[in-house]
């Protein structure tokens, strides 16, 4: 019913106006859906926006460079002079009272000899000066030798902001940390306990929690035990189970971080800022790719025994845990025990753990041996002629694939799998093998040949080929595992990549043996691979771990020319960028690059070359064709610059117990401290065949 | 016309709660008992009511509307927490990320249709004329 408002206030019908209210009460009883639906869909936009303030922690007024400077500046003095501290800052920024606490830390292969946290709030010139004149009277810096005050390094976090957290549900709880880049903090009956950003990393708490209970291997978020254990004894609350009763408030701050620079060639450069454990990257050009490689090579010879021997393993055992590996920095009820491990000439050292300088060899992965030693070759051939690659530094990459294939060859050799009668041999280690484990070999024995124009592992290379043409089907699929005694081949078990690798190693012996029979190989795996494995409704919308594929279709050419495979690639690539981060989403931007699909689990670097070496590929590919693909270049290239960001250098090595001998490793992601050698296997593969496409 | 119109709501209530004791019984079964009861007994009250609706009971007009509300709620409820948690993590991280994103959008678009429109149906089914009227009489 409509009714016309008079001057007197009375409506035209003769009713009182009453008030708005009940005029928007009659519309609410005339349309109740719609009016419900737009209240329920105002709440939900009120608690969005709600929530997000609430969490939001929002930036702060940064250091400048010359009062950083200054701060770093007063340490020094305290540690390396015996001259009077200032009193007071010549910086005015230094006055400035912050939101606290400062930690500083001195860091020393691995150990942390000296600390210093403030109170909260605090004036930042005071914390500095009272951190230093602390320093001054600590005896275990006084002792400090000359060249390990030159190894050691200043760290100073300054907390500007915090922001509240939520503790339950506990997967919540456990991502409410930006992983590397906030703190936690705990409050409890007035005393507060922090954790650090550089702490949480030291010990590895921020990639201990199993969102999952069936998938033991994913782990990221809070390992939120260890955390309550590690603020618990903090708060001296640990022990009598005082704190776990405690009623407590959760929350996290975020740190401003930066680190001395390390000592090099007599000197010592300016500061360097740190955000989540990592230093600015050098400049990115193609000479900063082409010193990756050669520092990711040489951190590869570093891992290679040139000889027989033993290498420790400690393991770290507590009463009622299970053993672990010792791979990072743990609490005071942890025993270690080491084990010696014997390791073959020409074996890597299989992980290394840079926070620890511990190793493992446990469950040693032949192919991953065999794709490192593809990655050597490649870096043999491709550096050649690159500026600042000497011959002598060629040479040794080139020894080094060579040790490498004496090692798989002396396993052939050794083991079982060569049969009177058969034209095959494959590489084994007791009465099983893997396809993987015979074809990426022979991807390392064809490629050296290529690189090198060595010939010598040509008969063992023709052997193997000859394998895997025995472990194919008819439809072009493979078999993938191997009954070494039986000599029979088993085709129930389908593994991950490994179809893929013998495409790639079948196209390279091919172009290098030029038996035809390679090449018919070659041609019905990538059919089947590109083709008939994609039939499952699901798989038109997903791809697989398909990167051996792609790298199998441009190795094939032009031997094999099917227009298929590259648009099979192209739709690859696309898939893959769909999941690359790009420099647009400001949040994450030391994320640039790397493949993940959220910001909550820092991407792997591993990815970011195996993919990318599907690219490089791809890529090729459709410069063969005459249809080049600058998308997919710019892909490679936003990829490079994740790798080399985050490449073990000596300026973000401050964390480890031997700077120097990590320098050139692949972490397994930016806050995952864990190197194995197919890390820098895949990204040196990748960064050293596509070195043109990164501008000088 | 109004027992057909009944029995079809009826149905629809036995229908979804087998549904959500199969959903939360075999598919993804709640780690907390308190869900794990609270699904339950939401799961019993809609056959109890689906039944008293098939055989036209004067109580389970009621009994419909306020179980259509309680699933709206529930609808509303747990939007509103998935909502949450990604302003939440928003707020934390600065960026949400294309596949939380996705990950978001797919529990909404699960939970819309698994409590959002039986509810809407339930409570639209017990406000239709003929079954006012028919339990008018």
């Amino acid at each position: 019913m409509s009714t016309v408002q008079t001057s007197t206030g009375r409506t035209s019908t003769g009713r009182t106006w009453a008030s708005p209210v009940a005029a928007a009460w009659r519309q609410v009883r005339r349309h109740p859906v719609a009016v419900g639906a737009a209240g329920a869909l105002l709440c939900l936009a009120a608690i969005y926006y709600g929530v997000y303030w609430w969490a939001y922690m929002p930036a702060h007024e940064r250091l400048p460079a010359p009062a950083r400077a200054e701060a770093m500046a007063l340490l020094q003095a305290a540690r390396d002079t015996k001259a009077p501290l200032p009193e007071s800052p010549r910086q005015a920024a230094l006055k400035r009272k912050v939101r606290g606490p400062i930690f500083v830390k001195l860091h020393l292969r691995g150990k942390v000899p000296f600390e210093y946290r403030s109170g909260s709030p605090v004036v930042i010139w005071d914390a500095i000066r009272a951190a230093a004149t602390e320093l001054r009277a600590s005896a275990e810096v006084s002792a400090l030798t000359e060249p390990d005050r030159r190894l050691s390094r200043f760290k100073i976090d300054i907390a500007h902001g915090r922001a509240p957290i939520v503790t339950k549900p506990e997967i919540l709880f456990a991502i409410s940390v930006v992983p590397g880049v906030d703190g936690l903090g705990v409050k409890t009956g007035g005393k507060i306990a922090y954790l650090d950003p550089d702490e949480s990393l030291r010990r590895g708490l921020v990639t201990g929690y199993q969102p999952f209970k069936f998938v033991k291997e994913f782990k990221a978020g809070l390992h939120i035990g260890e955390v309550n254990e590690y603020l618990g004894r903090q708060l001296g609350m640990w022990q009598d189970g005082r704190y776990r009763r405690a009623s407590k408030t959760y929350f996290r701050f975020r740190t401003e971080g930066f680190v001395e620079a390390p000592w090099v060639d007599g000197d010592r450069g300016g500061l360097l800022p740190v955000y989540r454990g990592n230093t600015p990257p050098p400049e990115f050009n193609r000479q900063a790719v082409i010193d990756a490689c050669v520092a990711g090579g040489n951190y590869v010879l570093r891992q290679l025994m040139q000889q027989r021997g033993r290498i420790p393993m400690r393991i770290a055992m507590r009463k009622g845990v299970r053993p672990k590996l010792h791979a990072h920095i743990l609490g005071p009820d942890w025993r270690l025990r080491t084990h010696r491990k014997r390791l073959g000439f020409g074996q890597f050292k299989y992980i290394y753990y840079p926070l620890t300088d511990n190793f493992d060899v446990g469950g040693y992965s032949l192919p991953r041996h065999a794709g490192t030693t593809y990655a050597l070759a490649l870096l043999y051939g491709k550096l050649r002629g690159r500026p600042g690659v000497s011959p002598d530094q060629l040479k040794k990459f080139g020894d080094g694939a060579r040790t490498a294939i004496r090692y798989l060859a002396n396993m052939v050799r050794r083991g079982h799998c060569r049969h009177a009668g058969r034209s095959y041999v494959c590489v084994s280690r007791g009465k099983y093998t893997d396809l993987g484990s015979s074809a990426l070999p022979l991807v390392a024995i064809m490629e050296y040949q290529r690189q090198t124009g060595d010939r010598q592992y040509e008969d063992l290379g023709r052997r193997l080929a000859n394998f895997l043409l025995y472990m194919q089907k008819s439809d072009g699929e493979f078999c993938h595992r191997y009954d070494v005694e039986g000599a029979q081949k088993l085709c129930k078990q389908k593994l991950l990549y490994y179809s893929g690798e013998a495409a790639l190693a079948l196209a390279l012996a091919y172009d290098q043996l030029r038996d035809e029979r390679y090449r018919k190989a070659t041609r019905k795996a990538l059919d089947y691979l590109t083709g008939e494995n994609y039939w499952p409704l699901t798989l038109k919308f997903l791809f697989g771990e398909d990167h051996w594929t792609c790298i199998a279709a441009e190795a094939a050419w032009p031997h094999i020319k099917r227009k298929h495979y590259a648009q099979f690639c192209y739709e690859f690539a696309s898939f893959q960028r769909r999941q690359q981060f790009f420099a647009r989403e400001k949040a994450v931007f030391d994320y640039e690059g790397g493949y993940g699909i959220t910001p909550f689990f820092p991407p792997h670097l591993t990815p970011a070359g195996s993919r990318t070496e599907a690219m490089v590929s791809t890529y090729d590919l459709s410069r063969h064709r005459r249809e080049t693909r600058q998308v997919i270049g710019s892909q490679i290239v936003r990829a490079f610059k994740y790798i080399v960001r985050h490449q073990v250098r000596l300026e973000n090595s401050y964390l480890f117990v031997k700077p120097r001998y990590a320098v050139g490793a692949i972490r397994k992601s930016p806050i995952k401290y864990e190197v194995r050698i197919d890390y820098v296997q895949h990204t040196v593969a990748a960064m050293v065949r596509a070195l043109d496409l990164v501008p000088r | 016309m109004p027992l057909k119109t009944l029995r079809i709501y009826g149905g629809l209530n036995i229908g979804m709660a087998c549904l959500y004791l199969f959903f939360f019984i075999y598919v993804v079964p709640p780690y907390s008992s308190a869900l794990r009861w609270g699904f339950g007994l939401l799961s019993l009250a809609m056959i109890f009511t689906g039944f008293g609706q098939i055989f036209a009971q004067r109580w389970s007009r009621l009994f419909g509307i306020i179980l259509g509300f309680v699933l709206l709620g529930l609808c509303f409820t747990f939007t509103a927490m998935l909502l949450a948690a990604a302003a939440y993590l928003k707020g934390v991280y600065g960026a949400f990320g294309q596949g939380a994103t996705y990950a978001t959008f797919v529990g909404v678009a699960m939970v819309v249709p698994y409590f959002g429109l039986p509810g809407a149906f339930g409570v639209y089914g017990m406000f239709r004329r003929d079954v006012r009227e028919h339990f008018a009489r």
